[in-house]
């Protein structure tokens, strides 16, 4: 829920408010994310976080030496089939070195989807998306993982906020062979600058905003809002 | 021997008083039925059985270095030796597991090995169980009964006592919790299929039987909440719920099984999970190919025991032998197990079988294809009390704590009906109790 530190995102400030008040613990998962967890085990009709904080960004390189293979692998929500793979065969060819190979998938991918507001679900999988050629940030960034795994680029899914939009936002890192950098298929970008990163994984299933629990009998509402400016 | 059959009644009788039964799903409706026990039992030499202890526990050993090594420096699958394919797609692997180390490195602590002996007296390994392989608490049973009702028998033969499973499993239970807090076995609840099991486990290990709902997270540490709320601290869980409903914060977040932040507490190495999460890997049917491969790789040792004859479409070779041969060959869905998507090739419609191709070739990776193995039957009595052969397997249970250690006995399934070699509960099969020879 915070933003993350790392090489390239110094983490100058931040605050995490919940209300009802309740303990919360900080813990990292499986993918290097910063976990914050607790629960709240009375009747309660609203709950409320808010993440604050203060972030110095550098250029978006993030250097690894082995990265973990599992970002090699078709995920839940990045899985395809021959039909996809001969579509990127289509504008990849194997002579192009790695850098040239994410900017023709970050080019096709954007151009052969359109941006529609609540046409996909948070189980939409990429194959969902390639076949009907409409969703939103998080699918642009499923079929661009989903291409670049597919002609064996090292690809995850980045969930963070970004300049202008009032959501959180989903991008891709792809693996260069030395370092993770950032591509923004939705826009249709390299990321450069503005973008403010919270968490990774192999695709949304493992890095989510916020997951949970609540037992009862009642309708649940989520809204999520968020504010990023420039200081 | 003649008093034990003579007895056959009243065992049957003793065993459904003390509640010997197996749960089934069938359509979404659950049954509850007698897990049917044959009274003849199995008998395993000594010097058979001291090949088969060997190969088991080096098989059992090589499976734990494989799940270490998958989770962290990955070399099996850098060096070449098994296909990232295999691993990293597997739905068995885990990657919230990756570069967590379990309580002393133990991951398949109770290790379930299915195994068949073929006309030629031969023992071949069918499958592989790391996940919560169930069945020890039959053979169990099973013998507490005969032994009362036929005491005879056990002093006419030399048969190894199998009396010691539960401090086996205690043993090891011991070992795993790091010493601050209790040992429980997790059940799903009365309504799972193996419900008889869990709780006899926990009398036998004296550990407590935790339901839903009675543990709970709490800085990184698991609590069981006892009576008027008191909280005990865990260290030690054997689980007999599989990993995706085990944290619902973690894996399947619709489960009210599980204890949310669980996998917190695990990676801070606050708790023992038995068996570990992310086993999975290594039990999956496409891995099963490579198993022998793994024993030479982390052991430097020949196999003992071998697999089944088995093919793998992924490889062009094996895939244009299936595709000749679909018709001699069993074909199994790697992701399923108890019986369910296994398909013998003689038993279909040409229709059937083409389709069988076609769904090879569309996924190799989610199928193998084995020579139909003809292993030995042993009699049973039938309905009309006359010996009648049927199929038999037997399940061995190795046991994973400071040593790797195999039960002297295992759960020998035979099938339901004389011409099926499907011998899985879930598909209405019985059990016989299995005699390991002293001599």
């Amino acid at each position: 829920m915070a933003p993350c530190m790392n090489s390239m995102q110094l983490v100058e400030k931040r605050n995490l408010c919940i209300e009802p008040s309740c303990m919360v613990y900080w813990t990292k998962d499986g993918f290097g994310n910063e976990v914050q967890y607790g629960s709240y085990n009375q009747a309660h009709d609203k709950f409320r976080i808010e993440s604050s904080g203060v972030v110095k960004c550098g250029p978006y390189v993030l250097p690894e030496l082995r990265p973990n293979p599992i970002y090699l692998a078709p995920s839940q929500h990045t899985y395809y089939d021959h039909s996809f793979e001969l579509w990127v065969h289509s504008f990849v060819s194997t002579g192009m070195d790695s850098v040239t190979k994410s900017v023709a998938i970050l080019h096709n991918v954007h151009d052969y989807l359109t941006y529609k507001k609540f046409s996909t679900s948070n189980t939409t999988c990429a194959m969902d998306v390639f076949r009907s050629r409409e969703g939103v940030c998080q699918d642009f960034a499923h079929v661009m993982i989903a291409a670049c795994r597919c002609v064996g680029l090292y690809a995850r899914y980045v969930n963070g906020l970004v300049l202008g939009e009032g959501e959180t936002h989903a991008w891709v890192e792809v693996y260069d062979g030395s370092c993770w950098k950032g591509y923004d298929p939705t826009r249709d970008c390299c990321v450069t600058w503005g973008y403010v990163k919270i968490a990774h994984g192999g695709d949304v299933g493992d890095c989510p905003s916020n997951r949970g629990q609540i037992y009862g009998n009642t309708k649940e509402l989520l809204n999520i809002k968020t504010v990023l400016k420039e200081l | 021997m003649k008093e034990l059959l003579a007895a056959r009644d009243t065992v049957n009788v003793w065993m459904e008083r003390y509640g010997v039964r197996f749960g089934v799903y069938k359509n979404g409706v659950f049954n509850e039925q007698i897990f049917p026990f044959d009274s003849i039992p199995r008998k395993i030499p000594a010097d058979e059985w001291a090949m088969l202890e060997k190969g088991l526990i080096q098989r059992v050993k090589a499976l734990n270095m494989f799940l270490y090594d998958i989770y962290h420096e990955k070399r099996i699958v850098n060096d070449g030796v098994i296909p990232k394919e295999f691993t990293y797609e597997s739905k068995g692997y885990m990657p919230d597991c990756d570069g967590i180390t379990p309580a002393k490195n133990v991951y398949a602590h109770i290790a379930g090995i299915d195994l068949v002996q073929d006309k030629d007296g031969r023992w071949l390994v069918l499958e592989d169980n790391l996940r919560i392989p169930s069945g020890a608490s039959y053979p169990m049973i099973a013998r507490k009964v005969t032994r009362k009702a036929s005491p005879q028998t056990f002093r006419d033969n030399l048969v190894a006592d199998n009396r010691n499973y539960g401090d086996m499993l205690r043993e090891m239970m011991d070992y795993i919790n790091d010493g601050r807090g209790i040992n429980v076995i997790f059940t799903p609840g009365r309504y799972n299929s193996a419900f008889f099991e869990h709780s006899y486990l926990a009398e036998k290990t004296g550990a407590v039987l935790a339901f839903p709902g009675d543990l709970v997270v709490e800085n990184s540490n698991v609590y069981y909440i006892g009576i008027n709320r008191r909280k005990h601290r865990v260290g030690a869980i054997y689980r007999r719920v599989s990993d995706e409903y085990m944290d619902p914060l973690a894996f399947e977040p619709s489960s009210l099984l599980g204890v949310p932040n669980l996998m917190e507490s695990y990676r801070a190495g606050n708790v023992g999970v038995i068996n570990a999460f992310g086993n999975g890997v290594a039990d999956d049917k496409g891995i099963y190919y490579f198993v022998p491969k793994m024993v030479s790789y982390y052991l430097n040792e020949e196999p003992i025991l071998s697999n089944a004859p088995t093919y793998l479409p992924f490889f062009k070779e094996d895939f244009d032998y299936i595709i000749k041969n679909v018709k001699k060959l069993v074909i199994k869905d790697v992701a399923e197990a108890g019986g369910y998507g296994v398909m013998f090739g003689r038993d279909m419609s040409p229709e059937r079988l083409e389709e069988v191709k076609n769904l090879i070739i569309q996924d190799p990776r989610r199928w193998i294809a084995q020579e139909v193995v003809d292993f030995i039957d042993l009699d049973i009595i039938d309905e009309n009390s006359n010996p009648s052969p049927r199929k038999c397997d037997l399940r061995a249970f190795v046991v994973t704590g400071r040593e790797t250690k195999v039960w002297k006995s295992g759960l020998t399934r035979f099938s339901r009906d004389p011409h099926s070699f499907v011998v899985n509960s879930s598909q209405g099969g019985g059990f016989k109790d299995t005699w390991v020879m002293e001599k």
